[in-house]
């Protein structure tokens, strides 16, 4: 199982789990990879999240150029229903803590 | 003006049309089976599939032990509905989102196991067989670049949900001519070729797609090149001839290369009279024919007949420019004629035709016959 840390381990998680949920959201990170298509990729954020051409195509390019984009930003619960869909689709994507 | 549909193109009323031929499909079919063991086993390539979520170990732990087994019995669903429906000309869009997950994740396992990277871009020599997993490689992005193009066509498809289950629209499955009548002669030469495997995805090191977090990387992404068809250089046309060939299990024997080299050196199809008068005494007509069967199955010549009592034949229609032929019934001449101006409206009554019947027209053929200016002036 590789790590799904790029550079760093994160600070330590100290603040318990429920009070983390409610002070910081958790996010989902698309990660750049250079296999998926540029099309595919902005196709598969347009039907997960139900955003339109524009915004697919501008967090796509995030990815490609950034290395990554954040896709969403909400609950635990909610972020990790949408790293499912994602993952479904051959998408990598993570989720953390808002900072 | 139309004059090129892609095979796999948005259809009417939520549905694509695959215009497959047989031997892709069965293809699709067989390595779409390699995918499904692949999924039950342990491999280490398979955590492409399966990224970590969580950068905490407890969590990571506790998401992968319910949830991992979804993702793979989703992927697996996904996978067994391609196979069910892999024959099919019109599919649902559940079905094709189903075709667009399996042959992306074919794509990844495929592609993390070649060392894809930004700056790793193999290539496809048709004369070294280790680089067949390349063309298959490039085989798969062709369909799923069709495929998004035509689901993006679909534009009220977003938000929909995979799982809802109208996929039940299979009753047009209608084949194209050429294919009908090959299946006589199928995988006579397909020795000593090893086929597509699985095997070919071997523990990785994935270094190819460790995250990256580098500003300022090269933006030099592969993308989806657009479709090879149709074909308008000679080079284009035989790296597309070497991939179907390699796709039909085929390889590029000097008898296939013969009788290729005479048809791309002609204007106008040929028989096999014509055509053996071309390659000589270097083929025997037994063997001729049974190249001319393969190519035929390999879609990479095409079939015609015009009532003469033999065949002639020709590069698939993709692999040259569109064109009708006129027909000499005194002498026999057949000469190649494109028809720029007729194909929109041919393709109109093609639209017309699916409306008021519900067939979908893959391709056309329009053949002229008469009397060629020569016999006329015979004649007179």
């Amino acid at each position: 199982m590789p790590s799904a840390t790029p550079t760093e381990v994160l600070e330590p998680d100290v603040i318990s789990e429920t009070s983390v949920s409610e002070d910081r959201p958790w996010v989902v990170l698309v990660w750049n990879d250079p296999i998926n298509l540029m099309t595919y990729v902005t196709m598969i954020l347009q039907k997960v999240f139900g955003f339109g051409r524009k915004k697919a195509e501008k967090l796509m390019w995030d990815v490609h150029t950034k290395g990554k984009a954040t896709v969403f930003s909400g609950t635990r619960e909610k972020a990790e229903m949408y790293v499912f869909r994602l993952h479904e689709f051959g998408l990598w994507a993570t989720m953390e803590h808002d900072e | 003006m139309p004059r090129y549909k892609p095979p796999i193109r948005a259809g009417k009323e939520g549905t694509l049309i695959v215009d497959l031929s047989i031997d892709e499909r069965d293809f699709l079919v067989r390595i779409c089976r390699e995918l499904l063991g692949h999924l039950a086993s342990d491999d280490p390539s398979l955590s492409r599939l399966f990224p970590a979520v969580y950068f905490d170990p407890a969590k990571e732990s506790e998401y992968q032990g319910y949830m991992r087994q979804e993702l793979s019995d989703g992927r697996a669903a996904a996978i067994n509905e391609l196979i069910t429906t892999a024959h099919d000309s019109v599919l649902s869009l559940d079905s094709a989102n189903c075709w667009l997950r399996s042959l992306n994740d074919l794509r990844l396992l495929l592609g993390t196991q070649l060392g894809i990277s930004e700056d790793n871009h193999p290539e496809f020599d048709p004369d070294d067989p280790s680089t067949r997993p390349v063309a298959i490689y490039g085989l798969l992005s062709e369909w799923v670049g069709l495929l998004v193009e035509a689901l993006m066509d679909h534009d009220d498809l977003f938000g929909e949900d995979l799982d809802d289950d109208d996929a039940d629209d299979e009753d047009e499955d209608h084949e194209d001519d050429e294919d009908a009548d090959l299946d006589s002669d199928r995988d006579s030469d397909s020795e000593g070729d090893a086929g597509f495997s699985m095997d070919f995805i071997v523990p990785n090191d994935l270094s190819g797609l460790q995250l990256h977090d580098e500003p300022g990387r090269s933006v030099d992404k592969p993308q989806h090149e657009p479709s090879t068809r149709p074909i308008r250089s000679t080079v284009d046309r035989d790296r597309e001839i070497a991939r179907r060939l390699s796709v039909a299990n085929l390889r590029s024997t000097s008898g296939r290369r013969l009788v290729l080299d005479a048809l791309a050196n002609e204007a106008n199809p040929l028989s096999v009279t014509e055509l053996q008068e071309r390659v000589r005494d270097k083929i025997p007509l037994s063997s001729l024919y049974r190249i001319i069967a393969d190519l035929l199955n390999a879609r990479v010549l095409r079939k015609l007949e015009f009532e003469e009592g033999f065949a002639r034949y020709e590069f698939d229609e993709d692999l040259a420019d569109h064109h009708h032929h006129l027909v000499c019934t005194t002498c026999g001449m057949v000469v190649d004629v494109p028809l720029h101006n007729l194909e929109g409206q041919l393709s109109v009554a093609a639209n017309e035709i699916v409306e008021a019947t519900g067939f979908v027209a893959a391709a056309h053929r329009l053949d002229f016959f008469g009397t060629c200016r020569g016999c006329i002036n015979k004649r007179t």
